[in-house]
């Protein structure tokens, strides 16, 4: 088994009557790679506050390696490098000047500092703008320098509030495939919240989906598409009884037409009989999607968001 | 220390900020040319050396030509704005660029962040006060030709310390509302609102209520004089409310060792001795309350300040 880094028991917060975090439990392991996923105002935020202790529970306790975080936070602080939804990087100051002052806030001996600067900003692929104002960085480039501003203390966790968010795929690709590095071969623990489904689902172990405050399904990211599938089919032509045919088939849930689209919703992975129906028919299909059924778990959770 | 570098990045920014060398020009020029001006209108003829020492005291408040143009004066007007400066986005600039969710996501306490942001400020009013206090007072004895003598020269440095405290305590208000205040156009303008209202228009209001109170609505006849002297004490007392009342009177007392009471009388009778100028420890007895009043505006200002941001609700992004 391997060593439980962050725990949570009922972990809750409130504002007023409004509950932001409901009764949260996670258990987190060393050198898992965990996504929490959820809409706007899920709660991943507020999570992730009270887990470095910033923000204070109403109930419930968080650990870290053990440590209690309200009672503890330095300790916690300690081992957790935070990389906030908004960078928080000084505009005015150099990359460099940035991590230094970092440096110092966590007691980075002087004779290391900067060999330990030069070697992160290596890591995320800014060494040669080291000495370039922050002002003049990309988003991208603001959100890989925040990473390495979070890993000055060498932390064993690195905690992520939605490292993606408004950057362009490209950007993104990197600072993901960034964060597999870490985390396949310096073990570093990852809790990261995010809005890109099949991002998470590629370089997530696991996966939380966050709505109001609550997980509402959790695990990696197969059995959560096992749980339950989705296909769409583009077809030239759609009649009531191929809908109808669809929806005969065992472990079949839910049979939408949308224009030109046939979307099956199933609890099971039914590819095949699907294909046998049309094939037997003769439908002309023009496209085929199986689509990651996750989307439509977390789409599922947005809408009643909406609702 | 764990606040140390805070301190230091504080200071750094401080002193490469834009403001810096502005809110110094601002003081120094008006000083300089000020004591321009009354090295001229003072020094006229050969004086005595106790002349000497008074004149070269009343050189920083303007004793001799106009009392509003001089070094004090313009410390007791400008000052609140020096402080207001150094202070008045301190806490919501970063609360709203969200990087001080990132400084607090750091083994450092709270205390220690705003701990830190306060000995940077204090330090650089230290700099700014004793610095320009220093250039002007040097600038006095070059075109006058001498110097205070040991005692005058601790009247000047009490005199610093007391500017010092006096911007520091608007420092202190700056800080309170950039705490208060998630914008930081919001708390500057309150900053400046207050030191309109406490620095200029705080003396017609006190005149006002004064007046009301005391019963004093006509000027002719003449009202009794009891009522006269309620009204005069009652102004005094409501204007020291406002820090520059309570600056403009410890300045002047320790710079003006003639002056011999904060109040409206000084008991004399012709059969006493003639009054001699105060030495330093009765000027200081003197400027007591004041600069005591002074002091504890600051630290109450502070302790605030302190306790609001220890309990602020820190979010990735206050705008
Ligand atoms: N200080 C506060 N006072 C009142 N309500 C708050 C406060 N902070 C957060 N909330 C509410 O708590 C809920 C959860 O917010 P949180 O920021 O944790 O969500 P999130 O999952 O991070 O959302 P997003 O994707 O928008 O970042 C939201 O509805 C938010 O409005
Ligand atoms: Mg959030």
């Amino acid at each position: 088994m391997k060593n439980l880094v962050i725990k949570t028991v009922n972990l809750t917060k409130k504002y007023g009557d409004f509950t932001a975090v409901k009764s949260l439990n996670l258990e987190i392991y060393e050198g898992e790679f965990f996504c929490l996923l959820g809409p706007n105002g899920a709660g991943k935020t507020t999570t992730f506050l009270m887990l470095l202790g910033l923000t204070r529970p109403t109930y419930g306790s968080a650990w870290i390696y053990g440590h209690d975080v309200t009672k503890n936070p330095l300790e916690a602080k300690k081992r957790v490098g935070f990389v906030p939804e908004v960078p928080g990087l000084y505009d005015d100051l150099t990359a460099r000047e940035n991590l230094v002052f970092t440096a110092e806030l966590n007691g980075v001996p002087k004779g290391i500092r900067e060999k330990r600067i030069m070697d992160l900003l290596e890591k995320v692929d800014l060494k040669e703008w080291a000495d370039v104002k922050v002002g003049k960085f990309s988003r991208g480039m603001k959100q890989r320098l925040a990473i390495a501003d979070a890993l000055i203390k060498e932390p064993k966790v690195l905690i992520l509030d939605e490292p993606t968010a408004g950057i362009d795929p490209k950007g993104s690709e990197e600072i993901l495939s960034l964060l597999e590095i870490l985390s396949k071969n310096e073990g570093i623990t990852i809790l990261m919240s995010s809005h890109l489904l099949h991002y998470v689902e590629r370089y997530g172990d696991r996966i939380a989906i966050m709505s109001r405050g609550e997980i509402v399904a959790m695990g990696e990211p197969s059995s959560l598409i096992k749980g339950e599938s989705v296909i769409e089919l583009n077809l030239k032509e759609i009649d009531n009884l191929l809908v109808s045919e669809l929806g005969g088939i065992k472990g079949v849930k839910e049979v939408r037409r949308e224009g030109n689209k046939i979307i099956v919703l199933a609890g099971k992975d039914i590819r095949k009989e699907i294909f046998e129906v049309i094939s037997r028919r003769g439908d002309k299909v023009s496209g085929v999607s199986f689509a990651p059924s996750l989307e439509k778990i977390y789409a599922k959770y947005f809408k009643e968001e909406k609702a | 220390m764990r606040a140390t570098p805070i301190i230091r990045k504080e200071v750094a920014d401080h002193l490469s900020s834009k403001r810096f060398p502005l809110l110094v020009a601002l003081i120094l020029l008006s000083g300089l040319a000020t004591s321009y001006l009354g090295v001229q209108s003072i020094l006229q003829g050969p004086m005595r050396e106790t002349e000497q020492t008074l004149a070269f005291l009343r050189l920083l408040t303007g004793g001799g030509g106009s009392p509003t143009l001089s070094f004090a004066y313009f410390i007791g007007l400008f000052g609140p704005i020096v402080g207001i400066a150094l202070s008045f986005d301190s806490i919501n600039r970063e609360m709203a660029s969200g990087s001080m969710l990132k400084i607090l996501s750091n083994p450092i306490y709270r205390d220690s962040v705003i701990l830190g942001k306060i000995i940077a400020g204090l330090l650089i009013i230290l700099l700014i006060t004793f610095s320009s206090t220093g250039i002007v007072v040097g600038f006095n004895m070059l075109v006058a030709g001498f110097g205070p003598t040991i005692e005058g020269a601790f009247r000047i440095i009490y005199f610093a310390i007391t500017s010092f405290l006096y911007i520091s305590l608007w420092f202190s208000i700056g800080l309170l509302f950039s705490v208060l205040f998630r914008r930081t156009t919001t708390s500057a303008l309150a900053s400046i609102a207050l030191w309109v209202f406490l620095s200029i228009f705080f003396y017609l209001i006190a005149d006002v209520i004064a007046a009301e109170i005391s019963g004093i609505r006509y000027y002719f006849p003449s009202p009794p004089i009891t009522a006269i002297i309620a009204y005069y004490e009652l102004r005094s007392a409501i204007s020291r409310i406002s820090p520059l009342t309570l600056y403009t009177e410890v300045a002047n007392v320790l710079l003006n060792p003639e002056i011999r009471t904060t109040g409206l009388f000084y008991v004399y009778a012709p059969n006493l001795p003639s009054p001699q100028p105060l030495n330093l420890d009765m000027s200081m007895a003197l400027a007591w309350p004041s600069f005591s009043a002074l002091i504890a505006g600051f630290i109450i200002v502070l302790t605030f300040s302190i306790l609001l941001f220890l309990r602020a609700e820190i979010r990735p992004s206050w705008a």
